[in-house]
């Protein structure tokens, strides 16, 4: 007689890469590797006959128990944490410098074309944070796990992450120059593509204050 | 059952040589070890991938993401020119072990 069991794989696969992460420092790219491996694993043993739920745990005991497995790695590239760390460093500046330059040339694109600036001014900044941030949101959610990959991809060595830079950095000094030479108005708070950060989110406050605290 | 250090020590030239034969993705190396040994060599299966991030970091194979047909993303492996002069050199090496072996407990050694 067949008995109807409820195993649910892909929640008991989320505990075991859960488990893993919890017990050594293994690296998302060497997780995904080892969760490849595990699935193919299981279809090996599902195809032996096993019902999943053995299939699955057996493959987890073949696979190991994740603080040797994350000491071997470190033993293979003694230097990967650092690695991963300095890539999400670069990662964040790089996404603050792009933040940055593409606030200041949308915004100042915005007030020249549609005259937002001045009494409309707050609702350019609205705009342009929602925008922005709607964006990030959208690209996080949905496409995050492709794209990551490749970022992941072309982060990996040191060569490509310096000319990963100068490539922003000359992308972002077009659109500032463009930005200095077309748009006639600069917007609220921008300083020709190269403001900080602080510098955007400051003159969003300053708007909204303005025109709010005033009421 | 084979052990433990000789299992570590001959991982290199077993992973290398069967990357000789084409591209190839961990799970698939280990069935190989696993049929070609008869089941006598036996690696935890996670540890077959800190060796090849090992031989990845240095330079003798190469890899690349691929999606197979059923969609399920894999991490396959291949020989580097550098993979390939070093299997050369451990070959050598793995046969002068096996054949001094094999002088001394008066069997016919194997010849390259």
């Amino acid at each position: 007689m067949e008995t109807k069991t409820n195993f649910d794989l892909t929640g008991a696969i989320d505990s075991w890469r859960r488990q893993l992460l919890a017990q050594g420092e293994i690296l998302p790219a060497e997780l995904r590797e080892l969760e490849s491996h595990l699935r193919s694993s299981i279809d090996g043993l599902n195809r032996l006959g096993l019902k999943e739920e053995e299939s699955f745990l057996l493959a987890c005991r073949r696979l190991g128990h994740g603080k040797p497995i994350a000491a071997e790695f470190a033993k293979a590239k003694p230097y990967r944490l650092w690695h991963n760390r300095l890539n999400w460093l670069t990662a964040g500046v790089m996404g603050a410098y792009v933040w940055t330059t593409s606030y200041s040339f949308f915004s100042s694109v915005l007030c020249k074309n549609w005259n937002f600036a001045g009494e409309n001014g707050w609702l350019v900044e609205i705009m342009l944070f929602a925008s922005i941030i709607g964006g990030l949101v959208w690209v996080t959610e949905t496409r995050m796990r492709g794209w990551w990959r490749r970022i992941g991809g072309i982060l990996d060595s040191p060569w490509r992450i310096a000319f990963g830079w100068l490539l922003v950095v000359v992308i972002g000094q077009v659109l500032a120059y463009v930005t200095s030479q077309y748009v006639a108005r600069p917007s609220p708070g921008s300083d020709g593509g190269l403001i900080l950060i602080g510098a955007s989110i400051e003159s969003f406050w300053q708007s909204l204050t303005l025109r709010f605290g005033q009421a | 059952m084979i052990g433990k250090d000789l299992v570590a020590a001959s991982s290199r030239p077993l992973i290398l040589s069967i990357l000789e034969d084409g591209e190839n993705y961990g799970y698939a190396i280990l069935r190989r070890v696993h049929e070609l040994s008869s089941e006598q060599i036996e690696w935890t299966e996670g540890m077959l991938y800190p060796v090849l991030h090992r031989l990845e970091h240095e330079g003798l194979i190469r890899a690349r993401w691929a999606r197979t047909e059923s969609g399920r993303e894999r991490k396959y492996y291949r020989l580097s020119r550098k993979g390939q002069k070093m299997l050369e050199a451990e070959k050598g090496q793995w046969l002068a072990v096996h054949n001094t072996l094999c002088k001394l407990w008066k069997l016919r050694p194997t010849s390259i």
